[in-house]
């Protein structure tokens, strides 16, 4: 029978991921998203389990750096969350506060959860993306994740491989 | 545009792998063309890159004709969006020369999803840090579910609106990036409502119509509603929200909407 999937790609500033899952309510379709732990923990006790953090990543204007922290099972993103933050200046808290947990939002939302997507203001979000994209770059091959990357060369498309089969 | 960009591709594979890796193949094509074409605009029409068309079109050292065609394209679109927004989407009032950054965000995401039509792809949503455009189906007979963020309590939804099939959400606010939205009638920063949101078939009208809807702090609902196609909300300052009339899209989550 007909089975359909979804593959998410996260880009900013020509970087990219893709991630595969299978949306709900598919008959046939035997996986529920394992949606959202908490967000901001990223050690999920969590059956074959994989943690692995981005790369440390400057925001524009010098208002410090982020690395952000993913765990995936079953080729599901069970938690994004931030490894480290360190920000400065009067606009930290708000991005601390708001921008960072709204993002965060956005990748489990496109994981597959009843959600497909999460409109809202804007945000200058090009450090989170680039941590977002190492960090999904080190899932490739993993032992239960499908989660995955290969970046061509200059930060370019992500491609995932391969449908699940469950 | 910094900002992320995601992409949500459904895929529907057959019992035979060679198809299946072909088609693949194709779709993969396709997302690897609509970054292209978003970073294509973005070099463009960025007005933070001093050398891209548009910084110098507003500088004066081109023209309109000098520009690529796709600008000409857009500025007429500005036109058309400001007559249908009454003004309150204005791309030549904004200060350092004419700025189509409002509306050109929401064209580039269409531009991008026509790549992956072309591709193949049987449904796709991409979403341009909160504004979003959609075609297809998630899942066969599936709407596709968008939330839309809650300004007073950012781990929550405010509510979700269904779109069973092409069509377009874009929402406005201060609350994210501080006062970036200009009142082109004063000139100064509004900020009287927390979020306006449109929904719409089109990207690159409901971005600008949300940045409208938004500076007029909630009057362009009534013009809205003469909009065929269009439709859209704000939350004001005390929490409430209203609608526009004869609001269609199926909204779960909002304890009050009113026309």
């Amino acid at each position: 029978m007909k089975r359909s999937a979804i593959v998410i790609a996260a880009t900013a500033a020509g970087l990219a991921a893709v991630i595969s899952f299978k949306p709900h309510g598919v008959a046939g379709g035997g996986t529920t998203a394992a949606t959202t732990a908490a967000l901001t923990t990223g050690n999920a006790n969590v059956s074959g389990a994989q943690t692995v953090t981005g790369s440390v990543q400057q925001l524009n204007g010098g208002l410090g750096d982020i690395q952000v922290k993913v765990t995936a099972s079953n080729g599901k993103i069970v938690s994004v969350g931030m490894a480290q933050m360190n920000l400065h200046g009067p606009q930290s808290q708000q991005i601390s506060n708001n921008v960072i947990p709204q993002l965060e939002q956005q990748v489990m939302a496109s994981n597959g959860g009843p959600i497909h997507g999460v409109s809202g203001a804007t945000y200058t979000s090009r450090a989170f993306g680039s941590s977002l994209q190492a960090a999904l770059s080190q899932l490739k091959g993993g032992a239960n994740a499908q989660l995955a990357a290969a970046g061509n060369g200059n930060g370019g498309l992500v491609q995932s491989q391969g449908g699940h089969d469950d | 545009m910094g900002t992320v960009v995601s992409f949500s591709l459904r895929e529907d594979t057959t019992t035979e792998p060679g198809e299946a890796q072909a088609r693949r193949e194709r779709i993969d094509e396709g997302v690897r063309r609509a970054q292209a074409k978003l970073q294509w605009v973005d070099d463009v029409f960025s007005t933070w890159k001093p050398d891209s068309p548009v910084s110098r079109l507003r500088r004066g050292e081109i023209t309109v004709d000098e520009a690529p065609p796709e600008v000409a394209d857009v500025l007429e679109l500005c036109r058309r969006a400001r007559e249908a927004s009454e003004g309150w989407f204005d791309a030549w009032a904004m200060p350092g020369g004419v700025d189509p950054t409002g509306l050109v965000k929401g064209w580039a995401v269409e531009r991008a999803l026509d790549e992956l039509k072309s591709a193949g792809a049987p449904a796709a949503m991409i979403n341009a840090g909160g504004d979003i455009a959609v075609f297809g189906q998630p899942a066969p007979g599936q709407p596709w579910r968008i939330g839309i963020e809650n300004p007073l309590a950012m781990d929550r939804l405010l509510l979700t609106a269904d779109l069973p099939g092409p069509g377009a959400v874009a929402t406005s606010g201060s609350y994210q990036r501080g006062e970036h939205l200009v009142d082109p009638r004063s000139g100064r920063p509004t900020t009287e409502l927390l979020l306006a949101t449109v929904i719409g078939h089109d990207l690159a009208y409901a971005d600008a119509l949300a940045t409208g809807l938004y500076t007029s702090g909630g009057k362009m609902l009534e013009r809205l509603a003469l909009l065929a196609g269009y439709h859209g909300f704000v939350m004001d300052g005390r929490g409430n929200i209203h609608a526009s009339r004869g609001f269609p899209i199926t909204l779960r989550g909002a304890e009050a909407v009113s026309a």
